[in-house]
């Protein structure tokens, strides 16, 4: 995929070498790195399961929640960035259904909502054709003072740190 | 008032920076018009039909007299010397320019203000009664959860992109002065038999095109659980409201399309898988906000005081204010003072710079420096001694704000209207005041306590469907028209009001008020008030004097 930020060891930075590619574009790619539709994936034999697996609706959590063990990587969809279901989705991979792997922002992603994405549990983000990845990169950090917990960031401030 | 630590300091300074990186982005064209959109909406900025409108938050409806001088500056150096408040206990500005946002947000910052979610599909403004603190009925004080569900729900990553905007109100007393009912979440506090702190959680109520009175969704939930909860109810919300249409999106449609009892299933089945303890609300948590609100330092003082009952026997017009803009207070020797901003002396909601420069003052000198907002856009001086009120009411005049209304009927909650509004068909305000400008004073004191609210179209801005006598402004061919709704009620039981009948033209709307008012005259009974006799009667004499071509 191409215009993908990754955050890795804490640190976000632009990768060109993604390796990883949608099935529907190129039926050849290896399972390792091949990102399927959770129906498509669903219906492939254990062995030819790709590692990567593509979430555009609400309803396909629950499919594919039984089989996070065997995924490296969730790409959850925002058609349109005003949608937010997706920040709920993740919220619920990383803490109600453990996922460890990687999980990546894909479709209307840009800088401005990246920080909210990181907070929500989202590891990867494929920027949105016609932005420029680089410039994106900014709105990872986002405000250092959030007041309510997150994924990344579990208890409210009130825990977190002493107030007078 | 609530005091800002460092950490709410340093939230809203970023904040202003970040959102003066994303409007100098969008003037060199790398926002789209779509992208910058709920940027902006997060940021309390709307397009108007004029100019843009900065909603400035004022959480809960608390200011200090500082704050509203900063406010009295921004409406001179940003604005045209005027601010508007508003059912939401925040105030607009309605004349500001896009490139000075960032700088008016800046000066607020400085001030321990912000615009945060004033708008935009995310939790709003959290309110509560005027009141708050220093009512006699209150359980707890409401100041100090709206507080904690303000610092939540602000900039919660997982609920910034909602389906439509949530709204959520606090009332800790019997009465309910918060609207509560017709929010999308609403809390009554209350304390059970053994003095311990619950919430009654109300869910889907909501006015605009479909209106709703909230249903109960938790009789009792534990104060210790009140943000898990909401998280639940808010995550059930994010993930299952509707997004296809604006109309349909608000929780209240959600919760009617399921049915109260599969919805409180959803939210009951969420609310058990989030584990408690991260969220959980600690006693130190709650006494270290209480201790943010600097509570009062009450002098004792004795409820006799000679000079005052002079001025009340001797001075008819300081006696009416007294009457009714004064309300009683939980420490002996001191009143609540009601501030009027209505027809015939104000525009509804509107208060120049130089009138909130001069209530800043009085509430220094008289009062412990706090003003409030109300729901009804009036502002309240909470702590008044009973020895100053006359000194107060002197000074309120010199200002132009001792109108005694409230309360009566022309205490109206008016939207601003066509005039400014790119929603509105009608245009509220000056068929609002004609209306008011149809009975005296004397006439509206004998009628006494009633509630008429006017919005200028259907999303119902003024909560009409909550007045006792409602009205909303509809598009009738050239002149604009008036439906009519009876019987309406905020507070524990409330209430929509019923369409009387056909809209009525903008022309003749003073005179079928005066008919309705004269029904009431006609038929009330010793002490009864209007809405009293409306239950009563039933719409039927009403109608009738108003539509008596129908009735042949």
């Amino acid at each position: 995929m191409k215009n993908v930020i990754v955050i890795s060891d804490g640190e976000a930075r632009v990768d060109l070498n993604d390796p990883w590619q949608f099935g529907q574009e190129s039926e050849q790619v290896e399972c390792s790195a091949r990102v399927d539709e959770v129906a498509t994936w669903l219906e492939h034999s254990a062995s030819n399961r790709s590692h990567g697996v593509l979430i555009q609706k609400e309803e396909e959590l629950e499919l594919i929640a039984p089989h996070l063990a065997n995924i490296t990587m969730i790409a959850l969809t925002f058609k349109d960035f005003k949608d937010g279901r997706a920040y709920s989705l993740a919220y619920l991979l990383r803490t109600r259904f453990h996922f460890k792997g990687d999980l990546r922002a894909v479709g209307d992603v840009m800088r401005d909502q990246l920080s909210l994405m990181r907070q929500c549990g989202f590891t990867s983000f494929v920027i949105k054709e016609g932005k420029d990845p680089f410039d994106a990169l900014k709105g990872i950090k986002g405000l250092s003072v959030t007041y309510s917990g997150s994924v990344s960031n579990p208890a409210p401030l009130f825990k977190r740190v002493r107030r007078y | 008032m609530y005091q800002y630590d460092d950490y709410d300091r340093a939230l809203v300074t970023e904040r202003v920076a970040q959102f003066r990186d994303q409007v100098e982005r969008y003037q060199a064209g790398q926002l789209s018009e779509d992208e910058f959109l709920p940027l902006r909406l997060q940021n309390g900025l709307y397009l108007q039909k004029h100019a843009y409108m900065l909603r400035v938050a004022i959480p809960y409806g608390v200011l200090s007299a500082n704050q509203l001088r900063a406010l009295a500056q921004v409406s001179d150096r940003f604005d045209k010397g005027y601010g508007h408040f508003t059912t939401r206990q925040n105030i607009q500005f309605n004349w500001v320019k896009l490139p000075e946002v960032p700088d008016l947000l800046a000066y607020l910052a400085e001030h321990d203000m912000h615009a945060i979610q004033t708008s935009g599909n995310v939790v709003r403004n959290v309110t509560t009664e005027a009141f708050a603190g220093v009512a006699a009925d209150e359980v707890y004080d409401p100041r100090i959860f709206a507080e904690i569900i303000r610092q939540w729900s602000t900039i919660n990553p997982e609920f910034l992109f909602l389906p439509r905007k949530f709204k959520i109100a606090v009332s800790a007393s019997e009465e309910d002065r918060a609207a509560v009912r017709i929010h999308d979440v609403g809390l009554y506090l209350f304390r059970d038999s053994e003095g311990e702190l619950y919430f009654k959680v109300m869910v889907g109520g909501g006015l605009g095109r479909t209106p709703f009175i909230s249903q109960v969704l938790n009789e009792k939930l534990p104060w210790r659980d009140l943000l898990t909860y909401l998280e639940a109810v808010l995550r059930v919300f994010n993930r299952y409201g509707r997004r296809d249409s604006k109309y349909k999106a608000r929780i209240k449609i959600l919760v009617n399309t399921l049915g109260l009892d599969a919805f409180k299933a959803e939210v009951e089945q969420e609310f058990q898988q989030i584990p408690k303890d991260i969220n959980g609300l600690t006693e130190s948590e709650l006494s270290r906000i209480a201790s943010q609100f600097l509570p009062a330092v009450y002098e004792t003082l004795g409820e006799t005081d000679l000079e005052f009952a002079t001025h009340l026997q001797n001075n008819e017009a300081f006696s009416d204010w007294y009457d009714l803009n004064v309300r009683s207070h939980k420490v002996s020797g001191y009143r609540s003072v009601v501030i009027s901003t209505k027809f015939p002396n104000n525009i509804p909601g509107d208060v120049t710079s130089a009138q909130m420069r001069g209530i800043a003052d009085i509430a220094e000198r008289f009062g412990f420096g706090e003003i409030r907002v109300t729901h009804e856009q009036n502002l309240v001086l909470p702590d008044i001694p009973k020895s100053s009120l006359f000194q107060v009411w002197v000074e309120l005049n010199r200002i132009g704000l001792g109108l005694a209304n409230h309360a009566l009927l022309s205490d109206m909650i008016v939207c601003p209207g066509a005039s400014y509004c790119n929603l509105a068909t009608a245009h509220s305000f000056p068929v609002a005041e004609q209306v008011v400008n149809a009975f005296t004073l004397e006439e509206q004191q004998d009628i006494g306590p009633v509630s008429m609210n006017l919005s200028g179209c259907i999303n119902s801005c003024a909560h009409h469907h909550i007045a006792n006598i409602g009205m909303l402004g509809l598009n009738k061919s050239k002149t604009d028209h008036y439906q009519i709704t009876l019987g309406g009620r905020q507070g524990t039981d409330s209430r929509l009001g019923k369409v009387l009948g056909p809209a009525i033209a903008e022309s003749d709307l003073p005179q079928a008020i005066r008919t309705l008012m004269d029904v009431y005259r006609k038929y009330r009974e010793v002490d009864e008030t209007f809405i009293q006799a409306v239950d009563r009667l039933g719409l039927a004499p009403f109608k009738e004097a108003l539509y008596p071509e129908a009735q042949g």
